[in-house]
């Protein structure tokens, strides 16, 4: 059993708990590390296609051969794809993995992941075919002559014929655009002596206008301008090279500055842009919360617990039921009043709405403008878009996310948790470097953070059946009083890197040291005892029964704890902490 | 209706790959991204029409991308 995972590896194991042993994830884990935290790994370890469509086995072997292919971006995404999966036995897809590091070009990855290819060619021929394209530059058109339907049963010969037909007609561009990638790729580039590739982008300027743009031209305008200057050129009698060679080399610099590859920095950078503003959110979020009424107790009649819910609907639902529906004005935590009764007149209703919204809070409506789209198309890249956005995500706001949605005590959602959820998580405005190397760090220092500003520590939020981590010298007590000592967290049987789990909450007067209520309702958070018994949370201690053994039984207990701000942290539920038994 | 996977252009010419549809409050929502530095994440409605209403609420933009993980 192994559950000391931290960071990526946490997120790993997460991941694959449900689907892998223990043994098996931590083969996946020391494969990740293996890249020195590469982000491709990382996708590779966690991605569902994989798990779904390999066994364990072959989930590993891609990670090998992710490892072998140089974490390449290409091979990653070949070795994710579903379709390759489904048409390839595990060898194959390796196979094409290595194949596409070999020639990595444009319309390469396309012959590996195209449908057409996959049914209807061999995993051979689709290499013999990256071999073809080769022979011609990756010519753009070559390119085309292959993924034509039409030719889909032409020979190869054929095929060879209709290329080279088309390539000789761009093959001076093809060759300049080549030379040029591979003079910046080398870092050096030929216009510029020895400037490096990142000086180059800094004097990216000249290069608008040497192709004549302006530099908020947009990408198309800068393709076409491009274009129109080489074609201009190319028409001339004496083709001067020089020039041509300088506007493919501006072209291919923009392109570079413009980011047509979009980086996981960018989109760490926008998240976190957003992030800034939350903490204004916090502010107008003062909708009340309505939770549901606890379970009936196993000592109380029922008279009793129909008095309690009589009680609870009256104080909280008061206005909600009788006066709204269960549905909510969109953006807002407030109910859209009821309909109009049938008996009731227009005046009558229109005095009711006027009430009703006399007191509502619609500061945090959201507002919009409205746009029509001019054009549509599909995007190539939207996997791995979608990735780098959810790892971003993940990596600026995740962790207190997963914490309390995905392993949360309740499995039906209560009407407000996630908004509350996802106002309350934590705050980050450090955006996450693309380089591999600090990926890892950033990830880590982030997830402490989210642990000291996120939900975690309030212990409100805490419900019975959650596990905590505590504080190493917290002292824990034989009766919820403080009577006496019994022992503190850190001593020869109670690890301070242990998960205790709270088998029920009990809440003290600060004052007189009065039991004011305890609680032993799974349902019930620490929020509506307080909210039941009339309390707030500054005149009273919370001290939670605590036992480590995985059950909800008092008689197991290791005894009372109070929770402070500073001595626990959230860690889970009862639920995943049988999980990670299991 | 615009649909995942697909690049759109506005008549501002903005241009954004709509990544995922997600439904906060029962009502659904797009996350819009731009393909193109600089990056911006953006949340809109599909109206009818070819239209889409973008939303300037953080705190939603916030909540829906929570719903990616």
């Amino acid at each position: 059993m192994t559950n000391q995972y931290d960071g990526t590896e946490a997120l790993i194991y997460n991941a694959l708990r449900d689907f892998y042993s223990d043994k098996q994830i931590d083969e996946i884990i020391d494969a990740y590390n293996e890249s020195g935290n590469n982000q491709y790994a990382f996708w590779m370890a966690i991605d569902r296609d994989v798990y779904k469509n390999r066994d364990f086995d072959g989930h590993l072997a891609l990670m090998h051969a992710l490892k072998d292919c140089n974490y390449n971006e290409g091979a990653c995404l070949i070795g994710l794809d579903p379709k390759i999966a489904r048409y390839r036995t595990l060898d194959e897809q390796i196979k094409l993995m290595h194949a596409y590091v070999e020639h990595e070009g444009s319309g390469i990855y396309n012959i590996a992941t195209d449908v057409n290819f996959l049914q209807n060619k061999t995993v051979d021929d689709q290499i013999e075919y990256m071999n073809f394209l080769k022979k011609y530059n990756y010519n753009k058109d070559a390119i085309e002559v292959l993924f034509d339907v039409e030719n889909i049963d032409k020979s190869k010969e054929e095929l060879e014929a209709l290329v080279k037909n088309r390539a000789v007609e761009e093959d001076i561009v093809e060759k300049l655009k080549k030379d040029v990638n591979e003079a910046l790729n080398s870092g050096i580039n030929e216009t510029n002596g020895n400037q490096s590739r990142e000086e180059a982008v800094d004097n990216v300027i000249d290069e608008y206008k040497i192709l004549g743009v302006s530099e908020n031209a947009s990408y198309e305008e800068i393709q076409q301008a491009f274009k129109t200057k080489t074609e201009q050129l190319l028409s001339e009698d004496n083709v001067d090279v020089e020039q041509l060679k300088k506007i493919q080399d501006s072209f291919v610099t923009i392109t570079y500055h413009l980011g047509k590859e979009v980086t996981l920095n960018d989109i760490a950078e926008e998240i976190s842009k957003m992030m800034e503003t939350k903490n204004i959110h916090r502010k107008t979020n003062n909708n009340k919360v309505i939770t549901p009424p606890r379970n009936r107790r196993y000592d109380e009649t029922t008279s009793d617990y129909e008095k309690y819910l009589e009680e609870y609907y009256q104080k909280h639902f008061s206005t909600v039921v009788k006066e709204s529906k269960n549905e909510k004005i969109l953006g807002t935590n407030i109910y859209k009043p009821r309909d109009r009764r049938p008996y009731e007149t227009d005046e009558e209703y229109e005095q009711f709405l006027e009430e009703y919204y006399k007191d509502k809070d619609f500061s945090n409506i959201p507002t919009g403008t409205k746009h029509k789209i001019k054009k549509r198309r599909k995007n190539r890249k939207h996997r791995l878009l979608k990735k780098l956005l959810t790892i971003a995500t993940v990596a600026v706001i995740g962790l207190g996310i997963w914490f309390n949605t995905k392993f949360g005590v309740d499995k039906d959602p209560k009407p407000t948790q996630t908004v509350e959820q996802s106002v309350d998580s934590p705050d980050f405005n450090q955006p996450v470097d693309n380089d591999n190397e600090e990926f890892e760090k950033q990830l880590g220092k982030e997830i402490d953070e989210i642990l000291k500003t996120s939900d975690n520590k309030d212990v409100t939020k805490l419900t019975i059946g959650d596990t905590v981590k505590l504080k190493e010298g917290t002292r824990y007590y034989f009766d919820s009083q403080k009577a006496s000592p019994t022992g503190r967290i850190g001593n020869e049987y109670t690890s301070p890197n242990s998960n205790y789990l709270i088998n029920s909450v009990a809440l003290v007067d600060k004052k007189t040291k009065q039991i004011i209520g305890v609680s032993y309702d799974r349902a019930l958070s620490v929020k509506e005892m307080m909210e039941m018994y009339g309390v707030e949370k500054d005149d009273c201690r919370v001290v939670g029964l605590i036992g480590n053994n995985g059950k909800l039984n008092p008689n197991d207990a290791l005894g009372w704890v109070v929770l402070g701000k500073d001595n626990f942290t959230k860690t889970g539920t009862i639920n995943d902490y049988k999980r990670k038994v299991r | 209706m615009i649909k995942e996977g697909e690049i759109i252009t506005l008549d501002n010419d903005e241009e954004y790959a709509v990544m995922q549809e997600v439904t906060i409050n029962k009502q659904p929502y797009f996350i819009l991204m731009t393909v193109e530095k600089p990056v911006k994440i953006k949340l809109c409605i599909a109206e009818d029409n070819d239209e889409i209403t973008l939303i300037d609420d953080q705190k939603l933009i916030v909540e829906a991308l929570s719903k990616l993980i």
